[in-house]
């Protein structure tokens, strides 16, 4: 007995499955899985790397400590931040063959043209995030103006392995015999479903937003420019004059974060937090209203529901980030759950617009219908 | 004996001019209030069996309320304005040991070399690349004993250093452009020596203290061999 998507929409039970539906691309949906389990490793190593202010302990690159990077004797990544960096950038080589592989295996697979552009999109946007995390490296010494020109690029880097996990996990989507099942079903309520694609779309970006921003605040390593949740500083809003921040920086004692903290710094937390609300509230909102537009066991109804439990689950791992003060593991939690939630948005977007195009393309022939991307073309 | 008896007043003048035209300037630097207590790191593993406990050493007060690591330091002033100054011979070690930085603070001359040594058994990578206005770098010492030479050649106050594979290690290196400076002992001492005669305006900086500021400036006379000059700093 499974559960399978029936025409309009839903999920019903089966104990069946028709040989015409099996899917032609189960070898290389099994691949990009791997891919995307493989990057949901890294990124939390990578998390690791900025949690714990590790991200320097191998100076130079593409070498480990002059060695080749794959050659570096054990003995000397085995202990401390090194450990850390060194893994990341070994799991970032493995990431990076198996896009390689995904890439080749849909280019001379029977995937749409669509699909076979997306994976040499995720093939150089894996390339382009591995010359980011090097440049990160580089060009620490770097300053330009008053900001270090490899914390920019660690923020690009940030930025970059969200949308590189998102393109994987659309590439599982599309790959996946739901896909399929998405282009053939015949949804007949169409306003509702923009209404859910127009709020989820502005989840998703909102999110992408608050990750840039989480980004910005860990690439300064500059520790909690806030120690305190649900106040700030015992404020409201705390007081950012020079006067205010000397005194916080007087108090500021921390075993690793050394550098002090600025006004920016303390707003950029602020705003953050108040995005944090506007979010949950908006995805709050998104769950309630797709309750409402559709029946139980609707796919876009389970897409809500797992999408508002990560983000109830992010809001309390940002107060816990705050709590432990910045512990590595839950600050790490918080990033991964976040990059989740953006996943999550973004399949759920994607999923909208597809049941949209279905609706669209309900005459066109039965065999464009198979075939995901050429129903996106037309 | 004309060039024997030359020798002698240029001695004598010489040693003249140190008694009487310069002299060291001496003090203390006290800690007012209470400071917030050190964070540890705990079961920190060196390359050693035992694990440790490392304290954070942002206020490091002793005897008296003493406040150890506050760079004393003359700007500017009679002796100094429109002179230029050798650096000197010496160098200075900042060594890695038990995975901390010794000495915490380091004062050293623009120009003057110092070396960073690694006495652990353990890799350390050392990273002052958030220097501002000097060239920064980072760089692995592997192995213990391992000793690089560097030197800065511009005036900053003060240089992070750190070790991004234990990310507790961090010490402070202030770079000066002359050679009346200081770094107060665990105590909160410090003794700036054969200042010339004069007045001079004389900073206190200590980085928790007074953070990205220049610190205290005071103006300050030398007169008859030497002064003595007490700071008070708070916590508020």
């Amino acid at each position: 007995m499974s559960r399978r998507l029936n025409a309009a929409g839903s999920f019903s039970k089966t104990s069946s499955v028709n040989p015409s539906e099996q899917n032609p691309l189960q070898g290389v949906h099994r691949l990009a899985w791997a891919t995307a389990v493989a990057t949901v490793f890294l990124l939390c190593v990578g998390g690791m790397v900025t949690s714990k202010g590790v991200g320097m302990s191998v100076p130079d690159w593409p070498n480990s400590y002059g060695y080749n990077m794959f050659l570096l004797p054990w003995n000397k990544w085995r202990e401390g931040g090194v450990f850390w960096e060194h893994s990341h950038r070994l799991k970032g080589s493995l990431v990076g063959l198996l896009t390689l592989s995904l890439a080749v295996w849909l280019w001379f697979s029977k995937a749409s043209p669509t699909l076979k552009k997306l994976g040499l999109v995720a093939f150089f946007g894996v390339i382009i995030q591995g010359v980011l995390g090097g440049f990160r490296v580089v060009f620490d010494a770097q300053i330009v103006g008053n900001t270090n020109l490899g914390a920019i690029f660690g923020v690009f880097h940030a930025a970059v392995a969200q949308l590189f996990l998102s393109l994987l996990a659309a590439l599982v989507l599309m790959t996946s015999r739901l896909w399929r099942r998405l282009s053939s079903t015949s949804p007949t309520d169409v306003s509702a479903l923009k209404k859910a694609r127009g709020l989820v779309t502005v989840g998703t970006v909102l999110i992408f937003c608050q990750l840039l921003i989480g980004a910005t605040m860990r690439h300064q390593h500059a520790g909690l420019a806030i120690p305190d949740f649900p106040l700030a500083y015992g404020q409201v809003w705390p007081d950012t004059s020079a006067d205010a921040v000397a005194g916080y920086n007087r108090a500021r004692i921390s075993a690793v974060a050394f550098e002090d903290i600025t006004p920016v710094q303390i707003v950029l937390q602020m705003v953050h937090r108040i995005l944090a609300v506007g979010i949950a509230t908006w995805i709050f909102a998104c769950f309630v209203l797709i309750r409402r537009l559709f029946p139980k066991a609707h796919i876009l109804r389970m897409f809500a529901g797992l999408w508002f439990g990560l983000i109830l689950i992010q809001v309390s791992l940002g107060a816990a980030t705050i709590w432990t003060g910045k512990a590595a593991d839950v600050a790490t939690a918080h990033m991964a759950v976040g990059a989740l939630s953006l996943v999550t948005g973004a399949l759920f977007a994607l999923v909208s617009f597809q049941l949209i195009l279905s609706s669209k393309s309900e005459k066109l022939p039965s065999s464009s219908m198979v075939d995901p991307a050429l129903v996106l073309k037309a | 004996m004309k060039k024997l008896s030359t020798w002698l007043v240029l001695a004598v003048a010489t040693a003249a001019s140190h008694s009487v035209f310069a002299g060291d300037i001496t003090g203390k630097i006290t800690l007012k209030g209470t400071p917030p207590p050190p964070a540890q790191m705990k079961d920190v593993i060196c390359g050693t069996p035992e694990k440790l406990t490392i304290t954070s050493r942002q206020y490091d007060v002793g005897l008296a309320d003493g406040l150890a690591d506050v760079f004393v330091y003359l700007k500017s002033g009679t002796g100094i304005d429109g002179k230029t100054f050798t650096p000197p011979a010496d160098k200075p070690v900042l060594d890695q040991l038990g995975c901390e930085y010794h000495p915490f603070s380091l004062a050293v001359m623009a120009g003057q070399k110092f070396e960073v040594r690694n006495s652990d058994p353990v890799l350390h990578n050392v990273n002052c690349s958030r220097a501002k206005i000097n060239k920064g770098s980072n760089f692995a010492q592997a192995t213990k004993g391992q000793v690089k030479e560097m030197s800065f050649d511009k005036m900053e106050v003060p240089i992070l250093f750190k070790c991004d594979v234990h990310p507790w290690m961090t010490a402070y290196v202030a770079v000066f452009d002359n050679p009346f400076f200081a770094v107060t002992d665990k105590d909160g001492n410090y003794t700036i020596k054969n200042v010339p005669d004069g007045k001079y305006k004389m900073v206190v900086y200590h980085r928790k203290t007074h953070g990205n500021t220049d610190g205290e400036v005071k103006e300050i006379a030398v007169e008859a061999g030497g002064a003595k000059e007490n700071f008070t700093l708070e916590v508020k």
